[in-house]
């Protein structure tokens, strides 16, 4: 049973087996296998429990509520692109959209050969996975739920020669509202605060919301617990201190919010922890099509398919509330008014890149991360090449004008000829308009202390009581979304902290 | 972040003044299009402004305010951001975001995108290209 804001904004003191911090896609499973094992489990989040009557359309309303800063953090470095992550219950299962990957094969071989996470190698990864899935009902999204822009998607790909097919989310009687990334009021998504946290409840955690970690209490050298303050969601006022007490502390605060936790309790490994941080990067082509296409109607992301020409680069169907699709798209005054006519009948494609990306992850003084990227050239060109290959395909199917948000670019592309400049070698990240939401690797894992920061099994190296559990630990992007991913490792590490079959 | 009481007055004078110059420049009235009175965006730009995490709340602002006091440097021939007349502030926008100096662009496309996600929420603006709104009803085959 989660309490009532009123029941904990005056602080609490609790003592228990272990504390897990957030309550995402790593957090929901960790607390969920650690009370299925029989310990005392508090699950701490920052955020509130959102339910569907207070899930809206209007974007910057459920942003500036629901997501880590109000929705306007940024990674700066290559260029400033912004990074949206939940800050509810369910972190941001509750406003992705849902959709379910495995690792790749070869990424999966990477990790295992390059980074030595020799453990990936056994069936325990699947069956991590298997579990997974099953719990958050994932299915190839059904075609009468596509609406037209998901068709329009796979009419782009087929013109541009990508295979592909309808894609698996994590959903079960999804209506194709299209509201993922404000909440599904439907009640459709599965986010892990529907799937896992009720019967993580039922076996005994107790969930404690608005509660924001600070820092990781120590004695004798060894984690005992954790501190910090309860936030009120408006206006995000203290309101009182929490303690929890446990000998067992796992961090699942996510890529951003982990490095900062452990660098404000003073583990930092000699610079490691949020030392290394890379993010997916992202590229986009919008077609404005002959036939409306309500762009709104449909599963959120419901179409894709992988690259044939590019390993590691994938393309979806995307749209969101067009408050937050129209960011960029347009111009302003009379030619955002001429524009408009326009929205009924966009369609936009997206394409998500495993880059060589570099970045870091520092705690600011108000405690919240300050990350940065850094996208090489080369992988720039990888980016506005395959939004050449979508521009011309949108053009091919009989789009009126494409625009692909690529600075210097013309806004309205009719002909291909005008889309030569997404072919320039002088192209660099500061041209690129895109959203890195796909973040990983602050915290990465491997046998090796001096090249790491946590070992095979989850345990922060050399700092006993301290597990992390979340896309922290991935040694290098994982190409696709990662959720399934983080859901998988994280029950894994979870399993073996306590003592639950792994197979 | 709390100033002393001049300062304040001042910072909130300020901030204000930059962003309803801003929307008077992005939603003008234009025979056809839903202007910024009408969109009621200033009322809930601020609302929205004031709204944001205590973190991000002042960084929005610190924008309006710069785009305001820094627009003779940043364009020297002439004075204020809101002093000057719609057209001109409209081109501004346009050319910083055109342009190829980093933190005026970086300001223009900020500026540009707080206020379309104001006025695109609306539901009279959502209303002329059909987008739902709270309450509709919504299937993908509708």
């Amino acid at each position: 049973m989660t309490p009532t804001f009123d029941e904990v904004k005056g602080g609490y003191a609790l003592d228990a087996d272990v504390v897990v911090v957030g309550s995402g896609a790593g957090g929901a499973v960790a607390a969920a296998n650690f009370a299925k094992a029989g310990l005392r489990t508090v699950l701490i989040e920052a955020g509130p429990p959102v339910t569907p009557d207070e899930m809206t359309r209007d974007g910057k309303t459920f942003l500036s509520k629901y997501y880590w800063e109000g929705g306007l953090r940024m990674l700066v470095g290559s260029g400033a692109y912004p990074t949206m992550s939940g800050r509810c219950l369910g972190g941001s299962t509750v406003v992705n959209s849902a959709i379910t990957f495995r690792l790749p094969d070869w990424v999966r071989k990477e990790w295992i050969e390059d980074s030595g996470l020799s453990h990936l190698e056994g069936p325990a990864l699947d069956a991590a996975y298997d579990r997974m899935f099953e719990a958050v009902s994932a299915a190839p999204t059904p075609l009468d739920v596509m609406g037209r822009k998901n068709e329009v998607c796979r009419d782009v790909l087929d013109a541009a020669g990508v295979p592909n097919k309808p894609l698996p989310r994590a959903v079960k009687g999804c209506i194709g509202a299209g509201d993922c990334l404000t909440g599904c009021r439907q009640g459709a998504k599965q986010s892990v605060d529907r799937s896992i946290l009720p019967q993580a409840a039922a076996d005994g955690a107790q969930i404690m919301p608005w509660s924001h970690a600070e820092r990781i209490l120590f004695e004798d050298g060894r984690a005992v617990g954790v501190e910090g303050r309860v936030v009120r969601t408006e206006g995000r006022v203290q309101t009182g201190r929490f303690t929890v007490r446990a000998p067992k502390v796992v961090v699942a605060a996510g890529a951003l919010h982990t490095p900062v936790l452990l660098q404000r309790s003073g583990v930092t490994l000699r610079g490691r922890v949020g030392g290394t941080f890379a993010a997916h990067v992202a590229g986009l082509a919008l077609g404005v099509m002959p036939e409306p296409v309500q762009p709104w109607r449909g599963a959120t992301q419901g179409w894709g398919g992988f690259s044939p020409h590019v390993r590691g680069l994938k393309f979806e169907a995307l749209w969101g509330p067009t408050a937050l699709m129209a960011a960029e798209w347009g111009g302003v005054g009379p030619s955002l008014y001429r524009m408009m006519p326009d929205i009924e009948h966009a369609a936009m494609v997206v394409l998500v890149y495993r880059a060589r990306t570099k970045g870091s992850v520092r705690a600011k003084r108000n405690g919240m991360p300050d990350p940065r990227l850094w996208i090489p050239a080369p992988e720039v060109a990888v980016v506005t090449r395959e939004a050449h290959r979508l521009t011309e395909a949108f053009l091919k199917v009989g789009a009126r004008y494409v625009f692909t948000g690529v600075k210097g670019l013309p806004d309205r592309i009719e002909r291909i000829d005008q889309a030569q400049g997404l072919l320039s070698p002088h192209l660099r990240g500061r041209h690129l308009t895109m959203t890195a939401n796909h973040v990983f690797c602050s915290c990465p894992m491997g046998p090796d202390p001096d090249r790491s920061v946590v070992g095979l099994d989850g345990r922060v190296h050399g700092v006993p009581g301290v597990w992390i559990a979340d896309a922290s630990v991935f040694p290098s992007p994982s190409a696709v979304n990662p959720q399934m991913t983080v859901m998988a490792m994280a029950d894994m590490i979870s399993r073996q902290a306590a003592d639950l079959p792994l197979v | 972040m709390k100033l002393p009481g001049v300062l304040q007055r001042w910072f909130d004078r300020t901030w204000r003044r930059g962003m309803v110059a801003s929307a008077e420049a992005l939603f003008p009235e234009w025979p056809g299009g839903i202007d910024f009175r009408q969109a009621d965006v200033i009322a809930r730009t601020e609302a929205y402004v004031l709204g944001l995490p205590p973190t991000q709340s002042p960084l929005v602002q610190l924008m309006f305010l710069a785009l305001e006091i820094l627009t003779p440097v940043l364009s020297p021939i002439g004075p204020r951001f809101s002093r000057r007349p719609v057209q001109v502030r409209l081109r501004m926008i346009e050319h910083w975001r055109e342009g190829w100096f980093l933190p005026t662009r970086l300001l223009g496309d900020a500026v540009r995108a707080t206020m379309v996600m104001v006025y695109f929420s609306h539901p009279t603006v959502m209303a002329v290209f059909g987008e739902p709104v709270d309450g509709d009803p919504v299937k993908a085959d509708a």
